[in-house]
């Protein structure tokens, strides 16, 4: 116990492994954290310690309105997917994208990218694309594995382009601000979705055996109508981006009358129930409290590797074996590879993140870059076979349509294609920081 | 002879240990309502906040504070629900390959872990209320209130989710484990 409390590296090593140890075992992420950091804190700094960051941590955490963005924004893609925004958005594309081979796949990816910009969740983007595009695609004779394997990818475009949750979280984290965060996930965003863009057809053309010979039936005409459809989606979309990138409002209160803007808008077209209303309510004041907790376990954790001296030592070590940043960013790299195939991207984002954030930006690199490049590592984790989440979220939307291998199959091409990605988005920081740069 | 004796002991306890388990389960869901309550106070404060300020020049007054302390009961209400649809996020890869023998264990100590954080949370939010309560705090700003409501409902809301913690565990002891009341409990988040 003595050796553990006076020697930093070796008490913060010891509660990484047991963090992981006790998850392992099925302990939430969020009581692990939690767990092990009141323990830490007891043998680095006694009881007192413990109780007076116990006391005032979480109430301090909570009570601040920038984590209100979380519920707001969760509450938004709540109200503009039980309204059907969403439909209208793959229809009007589709319509669009079907004279095209593999059409669909087009469609799919521009429709993802739109919901991720009212929605923050890849998990809820992948869940509803398998349920309103996957059956489409086999319908039609598409390649079902290539098919889950690009709504499984296209999911994760929530992650980068904003409201995104896991900007929320590294901000909360971190304490970057988190308009920036979002604003700086925009060009890589969109550069993602146009990468998938602009390789699927090429893809398309080399195995055409993955989408059939396009039959498109709808006349300009139909096409420009459904262009009509998809009015409360782009509303939706400048209210919160515009009012964030103006500086007219805060991340906190964009989400606010983003959430209250759908929520008129469904009423408006008549498509929300009373009872939708409540599920809507139910599903976000359920996530919100688990999201806080993994947060309030996090920053429990963080704030007991630094003052255990930990993240210090840490930080010279690297310095004193004289380990320069491109080295520890390719051994973060592939730490997260590892990671991502064994545990989910929050956990391993909270459980990482307070000792590798600050060994990177004591490099000098720009925050606002690693934030949009541990997202992106974020993004591949859950696509990353075995283990990735969004590829079990599609499995089990399907509804037995595709099973585990397949889809495993199937995500293959796009696993590649988001390392290429990645590579790009590592050697050209202008891609994240010029947007932010420019921000009121 | 003893089981005839200890028969209506048995059935008392398992029927008092059955209208507990129902009064736990109604209390989360209270929990949940008044979260979502919470949840449309800070939307129409946010929103009403935005409006006012850019179209009329006319800012909700105290819109922060009334917010950060309507997070407060909006965060934590939902907590115990959480536990109860074992919503929580975990490291679940290697729980399904354990022996039924080893899966018990394992659950139990997960229960029993975090029943003992939610129940030190609780404690340590309580002491926090309590110091509130007697040096008068009151938020900032323009409309003044007590703070200490906020901080009795973080102690009550990890209170709750340990109460539910308990609740399962002596489920678990008495062979048998709570099962999460909807099969698509599992929300991910990212």
């Amino acid at each position: 116990m003595g050796a553990l409390a006076n020697d930093p590296i070796l008490l913060g090593v010891s509660a990484i492994a047991l963090v992981l140890i006790i998850s392992a075992l099925g302990v939430p992420i969020a009581v692990s954290l939690t767990a092990v950091a009141g323990l830490g804190m007891w043998l680095s700094g006694g009881f007192n310690y413990v109780s007076v960051n116990f006391e005032t941590l979480p109430f301090d955490s909570i009570a601040n309105y920038s984590f209100a963005v979380i519920p707001m924004f969760v509450l938004m893609g709540a109200f503009a997917t039980e309204a059907g925004i969403v439909t209208d958005l793959f229809t009007a594309l589709n319509r669009f994208a079907e004279r095209t081979r593999g059409g669909l796949y087009l469609a799919t990816t521009a429709a993802s990218a739109g919901f991720a910009a009212i929605s923050g969740s890849t998990v809820v983007n992948a869940a509803v694309f398998t349920r309103m595009a996957l059956p489409e695609m086999i319908e039609h004779g598409y390649d079902k594995r290539i098919s889950a394997g690009l709504i499984a990818a296209a999911g994760t475009f929530a992650a980068l382009i904003p409201p995104s949750l896991t900007f929320v979280v590294i901000g909360i984290l971190t304490g970057e601000s988190i308009g920036a965060l979002f604003i700086a996930g925009i060009v890589p965003g969109l550069l993602t979705a146009a990468a998938y863009l602009v390789v699927i057809p090429v893809l398309v053309r080399f195995r055409p055996d993955w989408a059939p010979a396009p039959v498109g039936t709808s006349t300009l005409r139909e096409r420009v109508a459904g262009l009509r459809t998809v009015w409360p989606m782009i509303l939706l979309v400048l209210i919160v981006l515009g009012g964030i990138y103006s500086g007219l409002t805060s991340p906190t209160s964009a989400g606010a009358v983003g959430a209250a803007g759908a929520l008129i808008i469904a009423l408006a077209l008549r498509r929300i129930s009373r009872r939708q209303i409540w599920q809507s309510f139910k599903h976000t004041a359920e996530l919100t409290s688990v999201i806080f907790f993994i947060v309030v376990g996090g920053l429990l954790f963080s704030r007991f590797l630094a003052s255990s001296g930990f993240v210090g030592e840490l930080i010279s070590m690297v310095t004193q074996v004289g380990m320069s940043g491109p080295v520890f960013l390719l051994a973060i790299i592939v730490m997260y590879f590892i990671l991502g195939m064994f545990i989910d991207s929050m956990s391993m984002l909270v459980v990482t993140l307070p000792f590798v954030f600050p060994i990177m930006i004591s490099f000098g690199y720009n925050p606002l870059w690693f934030g949009v490049v541990v997202t992106k590592l974020m993004e591949i984790a859950v696509i990353t076979p075995p283990f990735g989440l969004n590829l079990f979220t599609v499995v089990s939307a399907s509804e037995r349509r595709i099973s585990a291998a397949e889809m495993m199959v199937g995500v293959l091409p796009f696993v590649i294609l988001e390392i290429v990605i990645l590579a790009i988005l590592i050697l050209l920081p202008v891609l994240s920081t010029w947007l932010p740069s420019t921000m009121y | 002879m003893p089981q005839k004796v200890l028969r209506p002991v048995i059935t008392g306890l398992s029927g008092a240990l059955s209208f507990l388990d129902g009064v736990v389960k109604r209390l989360n869901f209270a929990g949940l309502i008044l979260a979502s309550i919470f949840l449309v106070v800070v939307v129409l404060v946010g929103a009403a906040d935005v409006v006012g300020t850019n179209l009329f020049h006319l800012p909700v007054p105290s819109a922060l504070e009334v917010s950060e302390n309507a997070m407060v009961f909006m965060t934590i209400g939902g907590l115990a629900y959480a536990v109860q649809r074992q919503s929580h996020v975990g490291v679940d890869l290697f729980v399904g390959k354990f022996s039924a023998w080893v899966k018990v264990l394992a659950t139990a100590l997960t229960l029993a872990v975090s029943l003992a954080v939610f129940a030190f949370l609780s404690w340590r939010a309580g002491v926090l209320a309590i110091d509130s309560f007697e040096l008068n705090e009151f938020s900032s700003g323009l409309l003044r209130f007590p703070v200490y409501p906020a901080k009795v409902a973080l102690s009550a809301g990890c209170g709750l989710a340990a109460l539910e913690s308990l609740r399962q565990l002596v489920r678990l002891c008495m062979g048998r484990p709570a099962q999460p009341d909807d099969a698509n409990g599992s929300e991910q988040i990212v």
